[in-house]
Parts: C-alpha cells; structure tokens; sequence
C-alpha cells in the first residue's frame, strides 16, 4: 500500500536508510508489538516505535504514577501522579502519532493472560522490573512462538538481547537461575533505561525490517564506563523452557 | 600462572570497589578464587557455593564464550584472556 502524502514527509528520515525503505516502512505499518511493562525501558520503546509507524502496539503495565517513577519515565508528568501509567502513555502516544492503533492494557501480565494476549501480536519487548515477570514472559514467548527483545538495566549498566523463540538460546538458558532478591531497590539513574530502552526499540525496528539483528547475542552495556560487551549465547540442553518444551 | 583481566559488574562492584582487574592464576576457578577476595569485601560467599562451585546465578564468560559455572576448575587460561562474571539483572 503506497504511503500518504503526510506519511512520506513523516518518515522521510528513515525512508532513506538502507534497508528500511518503502519496503520497510509497509513492514512497519503491518506489524504489530506487545510491549511490557511501561516504565523507564517500555515508555521509551513505544515513543520510539510509534514514531517509527508501527502499526499496533499493545503496552501493559498494572501500575499508578509514582513520584519516584519521574527519573527516568520521561514522558510523564508530575500533574498526572496517582493516574494509570497505561492511559497515560497511550495519551502521549496518540499526540506523537495519531495513525498509530494502541492497545492499553491495566493488567499484571502472568501465565494464564500471555498466552492468549501472545497471539495478537507479532512481537514482544520486554521492559518489565522483575524477575518473575522477565522468566513468565520468556517461557510464554518460546511456547507461543515470538520473538522476544530482552532489555534490562542497574545503575549505570544495561543487558539487551534478541530471543529468537524456535531453535533457542532462550533467557532461560543465559540465565538459569533467578538470583537473591536484593534489599531495597534497583538503582535507576535515568539514561541508562532511556539508552536500553532506545536500543530495544532499535532491535524491533531491524527485525520488523527484516535487517541484520542481535539474535543470539547478549549485549552488556557499561555507561559508567562506555564499554560494551558482547556475548555468544548457547542453548542449554537442559534448559528447562527451550529444551524440553513439557518442562519448566 | 598467567595474567589475565577479570571484569565484574552490578553488585560484585558495589561489593568489591572496582570494575576490572587483572589476576593472575591457571584456571578460572582459581582466578575467582583470588578474586573473591582482592577488593574491599571479601565476596567468597556471595561468589561460591558451600560445596566451592560457584553460584548458579552468575553468569561467566572467557573471551566473549559463556562458561559452564560446574566446570571452572578444568577451564585453563591463557595470558590476554578476558574473564567477565555477572549476574541477570532486571531494573526496567
């Protein structure tokens, strides 16, 4: 389908990067994400998705606006505290790009709503704040299916991968076993999810796009000291998620 | 005994006040052996199990190539390798 007059000056600075295009943008206006969590990492990506013109975007996140949210949740405001960070993000999502279908959803994702919720849509981000919740979303991605784009951060530091769902190397097979549950909470200077978040969205974008991607790698950021490494993921026989799909 | 550079990261550093080091042992056991104890908390339980193996939380990578945390003592190294341990992390 030809884009509009206002679509093309619209995305006229990515129709012309290699690889995205006419072809990639009619991509982009057909696909569809399911972003959780609507934090730090899943404002960001949707900010940048929905500038990008992706068609549909779902976004869930049970939370209210909280002071301490005001960091690094850039693209709220502090009138708005107490008020459903969904609605919220859908209001400025629509300003951004009113062309954009978006799909709020109030609700903690678990194992009993993903799986329905993952056949809707093409593709999942994962910007949530917990373990529990990454591990759910990762055992639900490989059974339904989706690729997930995995982004997470402490302090001044940042882990983002690209979980291609047959053929594995799932999170689960990185990360095996959930750790101690700290004290307190997670240290979150604002550019380190806003960095994470812009680079899943990135991710997204390469996959829809159909261009070269993080799958199989894990990517450790290092803000505190502009470093990166990259590692060479490896499934887990044993795995209990990818491995023996009756498991885990 | 070989010298190599040893990269921690998250609570490792709050723990050890720093985020790279260089080591010197024979295999990667040995070397986190020594690391767990060179800065300024000694991190040994945090690091390792009471059976010595280290714990399965911590991700180990040599050279950029995920290592087998059950395996550490057979995983020789060699000068100029990179050793990096880490754990998941979830902030979002």
């Amino acid at each position: 389908m030809p884009l509009s007059r206002q679509e093309s000056e619209r995305y006229s600075r990515q129709l012309i990067v290699p690889g995205i295009g006419l072809r990639g943008q009619a991509k982009l206006k057909n696909a569809s994400v399911l972003v959780a969590g609507a934090g730090g990492l899943g404002g960001v990506v949707l900010a940048y998705l929905a500038a990008a013109g992706v068609g549909r975007l779902g976004f869930a996140d049970p939370g209210l606006l909280e002071l301490s949210n005001l960091n690094r949740q850039i693209f709220y405001k502090t009138r708005d505290l107490g008020r459903a960070k969904v609605r919220l993000l859908a209001s400025f999502l629509k300003d951004l790009n009113p062309r954009v279908r978006l799909e709020p959803l109030r609700l903690k994702l678990d194992s009993e709503n993903l799986a329905p919720l993952l056949k809707k849509y093409g593709l999942v981000a994962d910007c949530t704040d917990n373990f529990e919740a990454r591990f759910e979303l990762n055992k639900a991605c490989v059974r339904a299916g989706r690729t997930l784009v995995h982004g997470a951060v402490y302090g001044f530091e940042g882990q983002l991968a690209v979980i291609a769902p047959r053929g594995g190397p799932c999170l689960k097979c990185v990360f095996p076993h959930m750790p101690p549950r700290l004290k307190g909470y997670t240290p979150a200077p604002g550019p380190a999810p806003g960095a994470i978040g812009a680079m899943q969205a990135a991710e997204v974008i390469k996959i829809i796009c159909g261009l070269p991607h993080l799958r199989g790698r894990l990517v450790i950021y290092d803000f505190a000291h502009g470093a990166a490494h990259s590692v060479r993921l490896k499934r887990r026989r044993a795995c209990g998620v990818c491995g023996k799909r009756d498991e885990g | 005994m070989v010298k190599i550079t040893v990269m921690v990261y998250t609570t490792l550093r709050a723990r050890l006040g720093f985020s790279r080091t260089e080591l010197e042992g024979g295999t990667v056991h040995e070397l986190l052996l020594k690391l767990a104890v060179s800065g300024m908390t000694d991190i040994s339980k945090m690091l390792f199990e009471d059976d010595g193996a280290v714990r399965n939380h911590f991700v180990l990578t040599l050279n950029s190539e995920l290592l087998d945390n059950r395996k550490t003592k057979k995983v020789k190294v060699k000068a100029g390798d990179i050793l990096h341990v880490f754990p998941p992390v979830s902030g979002g």
